[in-house]
């Protein structure tokens, strides 16, 4: 198994500016491919800590760069190529997250739990419990917290970043991240003291 | 009790490491597959205006049987028993009852992919329908 704390591929990968000039010049193929160089295992990692399942982030990040390819050439350029791509992503797994919970109202099951129940049956999940535990109290956020805390948490995302790949305002966005941060800090702590 | 002060999400610095893995091989083979699979596709202009096309072709193609039909069935003198079994589909449906039994038809037909997708569309929340109950 893989894990990002290891050795890294040794692909060579292109700056954003110079994917940017790729696709300015029409070379918007060669573009595409540095974008997948560049961002295929930064938007695998940001879709799977949604999912919390390999196959199902799997299948979603090949609709996220279906979604790039076919939206390639509407980038004017007004947002940063990261921030962009980003959002896209953000709107996928958002997609997905929506579908998720119109079935648990079919269904009568609730998504969160499903989300719970998916860490403790992931075989590519190689943290400890208190890894886990943590995971699982931010599926029990609601979703614009659980964006901004994962963005911002592990990723150590700017505000004025996040901003731009959710459409809200940063001010917005600090307070969403103060309630989710307290919500976890504080289900985290009652963990360990119990 | 619980203690205030105590930050664990900032004392514990395993918390912020990924605790999820991927199949050894797993990125290399993704970047592969989906160079192959996007870049593979053509995007000349039929390949873009294709969908559209098909589109009006359809549009052009139901106008022209349309008025075909239309301009049979607005003679009901002429028209024979036979011909009105063979154009009834053809025919608009005014029948309240008949259009209640038709549309109860095509909600069984209706999927729950389709449903969902259709709340999606119309940007309805599942919140808003937990709520509504």
């Amino acid at each position: 198994m893989f894990n990002p704390k290891g050795d890294l591929s040794v692909l060579v990968q292109m700056t954003d500016n110079e994917i940017i000039q790729l696709f300015s010049s029409g070379r918007q193929e060669e573009a595409f491919n540095g974008i997948v160089d560049a961002y295929t295992e930064r938007l695998y990692w940001h879709i799977r800590r949604f999912l919390c399942c390999h196959e199902d982030a799997d299948d979603l990040l090949q609709d996220v760069f279906i979604k790039i390819w076919a939206a390639l050439p509407t980038f004017r350029g007004d947002s940063r190529l990261y921030t962009w791509l980003y959002r896209i992503a953000t709107n996928e797994v958002l997609n997905y997250l929506r579908k998720q919970r119109f079935k648990s109202l079919i269904s009568l099951e609730s998504v969160s739990a499903a989300l719970e129940q998916r860490i403790d049956d992931d075989t590519y999940f190689n943290g400890d419990k208190l890894q886990r535990e943590l995971h699982k109290a931010i599926q029990r956020l609601p979703e614009k917290q659980r964006i901004v805390f994962s963005l911002r948490y592990f990723d150590e995302m700017k505000y004025e970043d996040i901003a731009e790949i959710t459409g809200t305002s940063t001010g917005a966005l600090k307070a969403s991240y103060h309630h989710a941060y307290t919500k976890v800090k504080d289900d985290l702590q009652k963990l360990i003291e119990s | 009790m619980m203690d205030r002060n105590k930050d664990i999400l900032q004392d514990f610095k395993v918390l912020k490491e990924n605790a999820f893995t991927v199949p050894e091989g797993y990125f290399d083979a993704a970047r592969s597959r989906i160079k192959k699979h996007e870049t593979t596709r053509k995007t000349g202009l039929w390949e873009r205006m294709s969908p559209y096309a098909a589109i009006a072709a359809v549009f052009v193609f139901m106008v022209t049987v349309g008025t075909f039909f239309l301009e049979r069935t607005t003679r009901p003198a002429d028209m024979t028993q036979e011909d009105y079994i063979v154009f009834s589909d053809a025919m608009m449906n005014t029948v309240g009852y008949s259009i209640e039994y038709d549309s109860q038809i095509a909600d069984a037909e209706l999927g729950d992919e389709d449903i969902i997708n259709y709340l999606i569309y119309m940007g309805i929340s599942a919140e808003e329908i937990e709520t509504s109950k």
